[in-house]
């Protein structure tokens, strides 16, 4: 999924006629001034992070002068709002609102279809109305081939008794509009809370649009990067350089995470970082349940499924092995039916390609766990090219668990250790 | 009559390049037992005993190479080193060169 930023999503609704506030992006502070010249105070300054709650936490800022916005640029820019880097900063008009609402459409799973989601009461607490109040979030599940009437969507606001009969047509207008938008752009969800009734009509002071990660490849007009899910930050470079690989060639995949990119979070535990990799996210999560209470932590989570070719695993180990700091690789397939001797190829190039000198041999711990359809092939693959006799490799076939792994992996680290003086 | 270069894109991107010069000597033409596993799209060219493209550059671009890198490992191992494959990865270089520590297979220790 790929969650855009408020300017992003606010660009995607003025395309398809849904009004916002007159604003700019801004990156650097002095470029702020030029921009509230243009604007006109009183003005809003919204950190630009992949997180909701802003304004609670400061993220937001309504300012009145010159003074103030140098004030709210300076607190803001490069700092951490809600943990995120702030690199980028909304400056818009600020407007006197008359009422805020909620308006947004979703994928419902337990109808398979998109639903529409209007409640009158909208603003900072929806989730809090949506818990108290039920009755008052309206929705309507669209039929995907027939799509939206403007007369479905005046039916969902009708019970919007503080609304003229003129409101609630621009309010059904607008849900209409992003209906289509989220078709259009293959979207998740598409959210604009408040959607503000002011003295000039309908305006989207905040707008959420998350496209979905599966179709990012046909929305090459947002010129979006291809990176797995992550939660609210940013992807990685190397998370965005695993998502391009993947959607190169769709022949098998490649999910790749960065759990501790900075390995800020091993290290305060006083955990070991290594790079990992697994075939099946379920004996991913097994071996990093066996993994971590003997105190070692993966930097990064990586899936390689559904019969990958040779050349991805290959890319994706070059990208596991050149995270900084890892003192050690694990890989675990679990009990797979896809074909493992071309996943072990792709592991050998890399390894031969990454240590020349060695003939492949790693100088970090590193165990190799092969189980499933030709396993056989790929430790003979591993035998032939010379991996499996490097000092700091072991390999296991089809008897071995994820336990097996674990401990192997532990105690191959402690030699390491000894051996090379290394500190944890 | 050796049939010089070889080389022809893959779906991934990136190329496999064959110095076939060194192909008539070879006893084993490991890459073309290999790839006929996977029904890639090696096979021999009889009359010059050296790998051909069984169609075109074309269908070996479109997924007719499957990329499982079988060629190259095994003219490592037991042909003449003929085979190369280059698999580039975009903006892997500048990562690299904006790292501010040597990654672990550059240190020694």
């Amino acid at each position: 999924m790929a969650r855009l930023l408020e300017y992003q999503a606010k660009e995607i609704l003025r395309r398809f006629g849904i009004p916002t506030p007159d604003g700019t992006v801004i990156r650097t502070g002095h470029e702020a001034e030029d921009v509230a010249s243009a604007t006109g105070y009183p003005a809003m300054v919204k950190a630009q992070i992949r997180s909701g709650k802003r304004g609670k936490s400061g993220g937001i800022r309504v300012v009145a002068d010159d003074a103030e916005l140098k004030t709210a640029v300076s607190d803001l820019m490069g700092r951490t709002v809600r943990g995120l880097a702030v690199d980028a900063l909304l400056i818009e008009q600020s407007l006197d609102v008359i009422q805020e609402m909620y308006v947004g459409v979703t994928a419902d799973p337990t109808s398979r279809s998109p639903v529409l989601i209007f409640c009158a009461d909208g603003g900072v607490d929806i989730e809090e109305t949506a818990r108290v109040n039920p009755e008052a979030i309206c929705k309507l599940q669209v039929d995907v081939l027939r799509g939206v009437y403007a007369h479905d969507a005046l039916n969902l606001v009708r019970g919007a008794d503080n609304l003229t009969s003129r409101q609630k047509l621009g309010l059904a207008n607008i849900l209409c509009r992003l209906y289509e938008a989220y078709r259009k752009h293959d979207c998740k969800l598409v959210e604009v809370n408040p959607l503000a009734l002011t003295e000039a009509g309908l305006v989207a002071l905040d707008a959420r649009v998350d496209i979905d990660g599966d179709a990012l490849e046909r929305q090459d007009e947002l010129d979006l990067d291809s990176a797995e899910e992550a939660g609210s930050r940013s992807s990685t470079v190397l998370e965005a350089m695993a998502g391009t690989i993947d959607e190169r060639d769709h022949r098998g995949t490649v999910h790749f995470v960065q759990i501790d990119p900075d390995l800020s979070y091993a290290r305060e535990r006083g955990l070991i970082p290594f790079g990992f990799d697994c075939v099946g996210a379920g004996a991913s999560l097994t071996t990093m349940d066996e993994l971590v209470p003997l105190g070692f932590y993966p930097v990064n989570f990586c899936d390689t499924s559904g019969n990958p070719v040779g050349s991805k695993l290959y890319r994706i180990t070059k990208l596991i092995f050149s995270q900084p700091g890892i003192q050690g690789y694990v890989f675990v397939s679990c009990i797979s039916s896809q074909q493992l001797d071309n996943t072990a190829r792709g592991i050998v190039k890399a390894l031969k390609e990454l240590y020349p000198e060695s003939s492949g041999q790693p100088n970090i711990p590193t165990v190799l766990c092969f189980r499933g359809a030709w396993d056989e092939d790929a430790l003979s693959l591993l035998r032939d090219h010379g991996i499996s006799d490097g000092r700091w490799v072991r390999v296991l076939g089809r008897d071995a668990t994820e336990r097996d792994a674990a401990d192997a992996f532990c105690a191959l680290h402690n030699e390491w250790r000894c051996e090379t003086g290394r500190a944890i | 009559m050796t049939g010089g270069i070889l080389e022809f894109p893959v779906l991934s991107g990136g190329t496999v390049a064959i110095d076939r010069t060194k192909c008539p000597t070879c006893a084993s033409k490991a890459c073309l037992e290999v790839c006929s596993e996977q029904d890639g799209p090696l096979v021999l060219d009889a009359a010059r005993d050296i790998p051909r493209l069984r169609a075109s550059a074309d269908e070996a671009r479109e997924g007719g190479c499957v990329e499982c890198l079988g060629c190259e490992l095994a003219c490592d191992l037991t042909g003449h080193q003929a085979v190369t494959i280059t698999l580039p990865i975009v903006g892997f270089d500048d990562y690299l060169g904006a790292l501010a520590e040597p990654v672990v297979y550059e240190r020694e220790w």
